[in-house]
């Protein structure tokens, strides 16, 4: 026996009835209201306790200077940690934890640098030579992302109290700007165990532990032993871990944050919102063609191939497209700014299509040839399929190994590929020739030894800063010449700040250092 | 149900040791290299080996893996090789925070959805009409779509709820609430969607039955009927389904953890898995399983009080 057709019993007395819905309903209500009517202070300070709080972009990776590297690192560093010299807004070096130095010797192998006096480490200990040569010792032995640093130091001597004396093996005009990094960051010789998860240093800021969740905030408050408070308007730096580029702005426009890592994609958002966007020179990025001696490619071992990819590229359309405009096109795999960087050089390469096949028919390849590369799809997406028009343009075909982000850097180091694409940090001008250009560079995989270039290079270790200039430019002018590379353009590093902060960008650094950040006026 | 919880427990005992071999064995063979990725553009050859022997990545995957138990047993689970923090604490300070969230979302989830499925099997009609295309709309959409538009509406516009951040609860209990509840509410949409039209195809199935009729004609009250029986039988379906939701929310929720920067798992792992650190990778995996035995376990142990004739 059924009902008459749907055979489901309607009741009209509802056990759920509209009163109990409708209860449900008023006592979310107020929940809600309970839980938002406290709109309380969303990370903005009261007048009396200055607090920075800035939007990173990765976690920490060790708080112990020598297993860290550079870069997003420095801010999670530079608040515990003074270094020996420190690099200013402008790229010049200054005195820090060390005073003075000079190279005593003609040969520039002998490197003393003078003590600022009266210096405690955060547990009241003082800083002495003994100290410091203890943590450029320690930094040398460790086998960290750095260590190389350092690896020109033979002796270590504490002449007296508050001088330190370096003994190199060679020549190395990058110690100095090394000791402004990681490798000068003095780390209190008691500390050495705990440091990874632990600062200890001589730095204006110590690690509140309490406030300090990992993977999510670490809290920095005032060192009552530094030297310097008054250099230090904020009372406490909060580092917040943003992986994700939307939070992070999101952190930034509601206050959370008052600065964080932008990118280009987003800098219409943020200034519609009512944010400053502070930008400086940051990556350059384009094409390394390492199998310049042909051994792999025969093409691209003569440097009219070469020079022919520089003019197939339109640079300038791909900052358009890529960085939204954010950045300069330029030709040199130098930092604006610095002494090899040449400005005349941006000429070197218009975009020119018809002169790239002119060059390749010259050198032979006419009918054009096969360059096969890498491509990671999570790294410069929409690079690749331009670049590749580009080169089909003038007859030379593509045909990309599609690889993982886990792949890591080894498939581009291992000399499998004769050419790929990459975007690299260009610093201080040492560092990048010796890992770029010079025969055993870690970025010159086939060890193609130009003559030239070590000839310029041993001339620039022993020189004097004005000479080095001149001999940095030549350098620069041949890499140029040779195209050993291919720059497309050099994007912006971007931060986006709220109201309350003003900060100006660090040179060779993708973020600010903490030294750059004011209250706002 | 002695017998049954330690088969329960055996079981679960092989599942771990068949998943931590497999995903040990699968981050062996990806290709790449962690230690040069620790090590960065600067590191020499020499460097990148002498890490490479101190991670232990020179050995055979089989001895790689016999050590990794050996410590395991004994607590040791190891630190991370990036960011050299012990696994075990790690994963003790994040799982607290995916659990806050996808716990309170499977709750809401059970209450919401269990209630409008029942008012949609009571009163059918417009009430069940309207519900349906909601239901599907929710399972549909995805969580973080729902969160963009949550974040875009109560915190940037509104400003009544912070777009980011956690607050742990014994700081500030209601700092926790505002800062898990459009996280939650964005992870409930789908699950909510799921459970009500579940339990509403299953108190309607029960609504048909020939003695439900029968206790209505002997004067049986409307309350009566559905909280005795309408509710008891369709309560297992309504828990597998939010079993299964809490499940899939343990890892589904690293989307809205990277969204609302919350130091949860789900972020831990796929950080982890991205970056080949193979520790943190284990005891996230191990984890997740232990959790995915857990919550089948109770289950089981649910459906079996519900329903007496699983008991034999």
């Amino acid at each position: 026996m059924t009902y008459g057709g749907t055979a489901t019993t309607h009741f009209k007395e509802d056990a759920v009835s509209s009163k109990s819905v409708l209860g449900g309903i008023a006592v979310a209500a107020a929940l809600a209201l309970t839980l938002t009517g406290c709109v309380g202070s969303n990370g903005s300070s009261s007048s009396k306790n200055e607090t920075l709080s800035i939007g990173a972009l990765v976690d920490v990776a060790s708080f112990d200077p020598s297993q860290s590297d550079v870069g997003h690192y420095m801010q999670y560093l530079q608040p515990a940690y003074d270094t020996l010299i420190r690099l200013d807004d402008q790229g010049q070096l200054q005195p820090m934890l060390a005073t003075s130095w000079e190279y005593t010797d003609p040969g520039n192998t002998v490197l003393e640098l003078r003590l600022r006096e009266g210096v405690e480490f955060s547990d009241g200990t003082p800083l002495t030579a003994d100290a410091v040569i203890a943590s450029l010792k320690r930094f040398q032995a460790s086998n960290g992302p750095r260590a190389s640093a350092l690896a020109s130091v033979t002796d270590f001597d504490a002449v007296d109290d508050t001088t330190v004396r370096l003994t190199l093996s060679t020549p190395d005009p990058a110690l100095t700007h090394n000791l402004a990094l990681v490798a000068g960051m003095i780390t209190n010789p008691a500390a050495d165990a705990g440091l990874a998860s632990m600062p200890a240093g001589t730095g204006p800021y110590v690690l509140d532990t309490d406030k300090t969740r990992r993977g999510d905030v670490y809290t920095f408050t005032r060192n009552g032993n530094y030297y310097d408070p008054e250099a230090f308007p904020f009372d406490e730096i909060d580092v917040r871990v943003l992986s994700d580029g939307t939070a992070r702005l999101n952190a930034v426009k509601t206050g959370q944050v008052d600065s964080a890592f932008g990118i280009p994609s987003q800098l219409s958002e943020a200034e519609a919102s009512g944010l400053t966007a502070v930008s400086a020179p940051g990556d350059w990025q384009g094409l390394f063609l390492i199998d310049r001696g042909g051994v792999t490619n025969p093409q691209l071992g003569d440097v009219r191939v070469r020079q022919a990819i520089n003019y197939a590229i339109d640079g300038d359309a791909l900052l358009d497209t890529i960085a939204f405009g954010q950045g300069a096109p330029t030709t040199q795999i130098f930092y604006p700014g610095t002494p090899a960087y040449d400005d005349a050089l941006d000429d070197a390469y218009p975009f020119d299509s018809d002169k790239a096949r002119a060059l390749l028919a010259e050198a032979g390849y006419a009918s054009g040839f096969t360059l096969k590369m890498p491509s990671i799809d999570a790294f410069l997406p929409d690079v690749y399929p331009l670049v590749k028009q580009q080169l089909a343009d003038v007859g030379i075909t593509v045909e990309y190994d599609p690889l993982t982000p886990s792949a890591g850097l080894a498939p581009f180091l291992s000399g499998s590929y004769p050419a790929f694409v990459f975007s690299w940090g260009a610093s201080q001008n040492w560092l990048d020739a010796t890992l770029l250009l010079s025969a055993n560079g870690t970025f010159n995989p086939f060890h193609v030894d130009d003559p030239t270039i070590a000839d310029l290079m041993s001339k620039i270790a022993v020189a004097s800063d004005e000479q080095q200039a001149e001999l940095y430019k030549q350098l620069s002018a041949h890499v140029v010449e040779q195209a050993w590379f291919d720059p497309f353009y050099a994007i912006d590093n971007l931060a986006f700040v709220g109201k309350d902060v003003s900060v100006t960008p660090q040179p060779q650094q993708v973020v600010p250092s903490i030294y750059n950040y004011k209250p706002a006026q | 149900m002695v017998i049954f919880v330690l088969k329960r427990i055996t079981a679960a005992a092989v599942l771990v040791v068949v998943v931590s071999f497999l995903s040990f064995v699968l981050t062996w063979i990806t290709p790449g290299d962690p230690a040069r990725s620790i090590l960065g553009v600067t590191a020499t050859p020499e460097q990148i080996a002498a890490k490479r022997a101190e991670l232990g990545l020179d050995q055979n995957v089989f001895a790689a893996y016999a050590s990794w138990v050996g410590r395991a047993l004994t607590g040791d689970l190891g630190a991370s090789w990036f960011s050299n923090q012990p696994v075990a604490e790690s994963i003790a300070a994040r799982l607290p925070v995916t659990l806050s969230i996808t716990v309170v979302a499977i709750l809401i989830a059970g209450v919401i959805g269990i209630g409008l499925g029942l008012w949609a099997a009571a009163r059918r009609g417009v009430v069940d009409s309207a519900i349906q295309p909601f239901a599907v709309l929710g399972f549909a959409l995805p969580n973080f779509i729902v969160a963009i538009m949550l974040v875009t509406v109560f915190a940037l516009n509104f400003r009544l709820l912070p777009a980011t951040g956690w607050v742990d609860f014994g700081d500030d209990p209601s700092g926790w609430a505002r800062s898990i509840t459009l996280p939650v509410i964005a992870l409930s949409v789908a699950a909510t969607a799921a459970v009500a039209q579940q339990t509403r195809n299953a108190a309607i199935a029960t609504l048909q039955q020939d003695y439900v009729r029968t206790l209505r004609g002997r004067g049986l009250s409307t309350r009566s009927i559905f909280l005795k029986h309408v509710l008891r039988n369709s309560a297992p379906v309504a828990l597998t389904v939010l079993s299964l939701q809490f499940i899939g929310l343990l890892s589904g929720a690293v989307v809205i953890e990277y969204m609302f920067a919350l130091p949860g798992i789900g972020a831990l792992t796929v950080g982890a898995a991205t970056q080949q650190d193979q520790p943190v990778i284990q005891g996230a995996v191990i984890t997740v399983v232990l959790a995915v035995v857990v919550v089948n376990l109770l289950m089981d142990l649910a459906y079996a009080w519900l329903n007496p004739k699983v008991r034999s």
